[in-house]
């Protein structure tokens, strides 16, 4: 039985890695429209700043979340969720210490978003990965060094069980409900646009 | 795709469901006080109802509720489409 999706091999890549594809695809277009408010703001500071057209500039974004989509979906490909658990389960300590390192540098590298929503999930998105492959190339170093697997906790292996449980569920129902709320601010404030909406119910109700 | 599409639409609607109760819930508690928030709580502001009485009793159009209303709707659209695609 073959369940590969069809196409070539963009295709069926984005068939495959949907969920990917579809977090590359809303951080790329989340970038579009404070681009642009940037450019329509002051045109002359916004081409002294950067020394680019606006064309080649939105190309060249586009171009970086292209490469780093191809990054991650490699990745995926190149480690799936069983070969991933089982490395996991292999390597404790290094998982236990790069967590934890992680999860104390994580605050300072949220200290440098903007504070915005998307910002600080991309933000998040990035560290993570980030520290998946710091974390391969430790596993790899020490794959090298010790070849037999030295430690073997019953509360760890429960622990990564559970987290590969709940992280595809857990991730899949933020990333949505950021969307649903991003795109809920957005319609709202076409249709504050469209009916010309001054704030007046609001007013008189909370006066 | 198809499950993130629902996702996104079900949040919608529900978000927009749980501000226009916030809204609903406002007005009846600044005009009944305790008992608006009880009533709130029991009835439904309804389609027509609610609306009219709020914009005879402030004298203002209450667009909030219908804008947001609408944001619900939108919600529901996305739900619609992404649950017929494949």
């Amino acid at each position: 039985m073959n369940n590969e999706p069809k196409g070539n091999w963009f295709v069926r890549r984005i068939k495959k890695y949907q969920v990917i594809t579809f977090t590359f695809g809303f951080l790329f277009f989340s970038q579009i429209p404070s681009l642009l408010i940037h450019y329509y703001a002051d045109k002359d500071l916004f081409l002294e700043k950067y020394h680019l057209s606006i064309w080649v500039l939105l190309a060249g974004i586009a171009l970086i979340y292209f490469i780093q989509w191809l990054i991650v979906t490699w990745a995926a490909l190149r480690f799936p969720k069983e070969t991933l658990k089982q490395k996991f389960l292999r390597h404790p300590i290094a998982t236990i210490i790069l967590f934890i390192i992680g999860l104390t540098d994580l605050p300072y590298r949220l200290s440098s978003t903007s504070g915005a929503i998307v910002s600080i999930f991309e933000t998040i998105v990035y560290h993570a990965f980030l520290y998946f492959l710091w974390w391969l190339l430790v596993c790899w170093i020490s794959s090298k060094i010790f070849k037999k697997e030295r430690f073997q906790w019953v509360w760890y292996r429960k622990i990564i069980e559970k987290v590969f449980v709940i992280m595809p569920i857990a991730y899949k129902l933020v990333l949505c409900l950021i969307v649903a709320l991003i795109l809920f601010i957005t319609v709202f404030i076409l249709f504050t646009v469209v009916f010309k909406y001054s704030g007046q119910d609001l007013k008189f109700l909370f006066s | 795709m198809r499950a993130i599409g629902l996702a996104v639409g079900y949040l919608m609607w529900i978000g927009a469901g749980i501000v226009t109760f916030v809204f609903w819930f406002a007005a009846m508690s600044k005009w009944l006080g305790l008992l608006g928030k009880i009533l709130a709580i029991i009835f439904s502001p309804g389609v027509v109802i609610f609306p009219v009485v709020f914009w005879i009793v402030e004298g203002v159009f209450p667009s909030f509720y219908f804008i947001v209303w609408g944001v619900g709707i939108v919600g529901i659209i996305i739900a619609g489409i992404s649950s017929n695609s494949e």
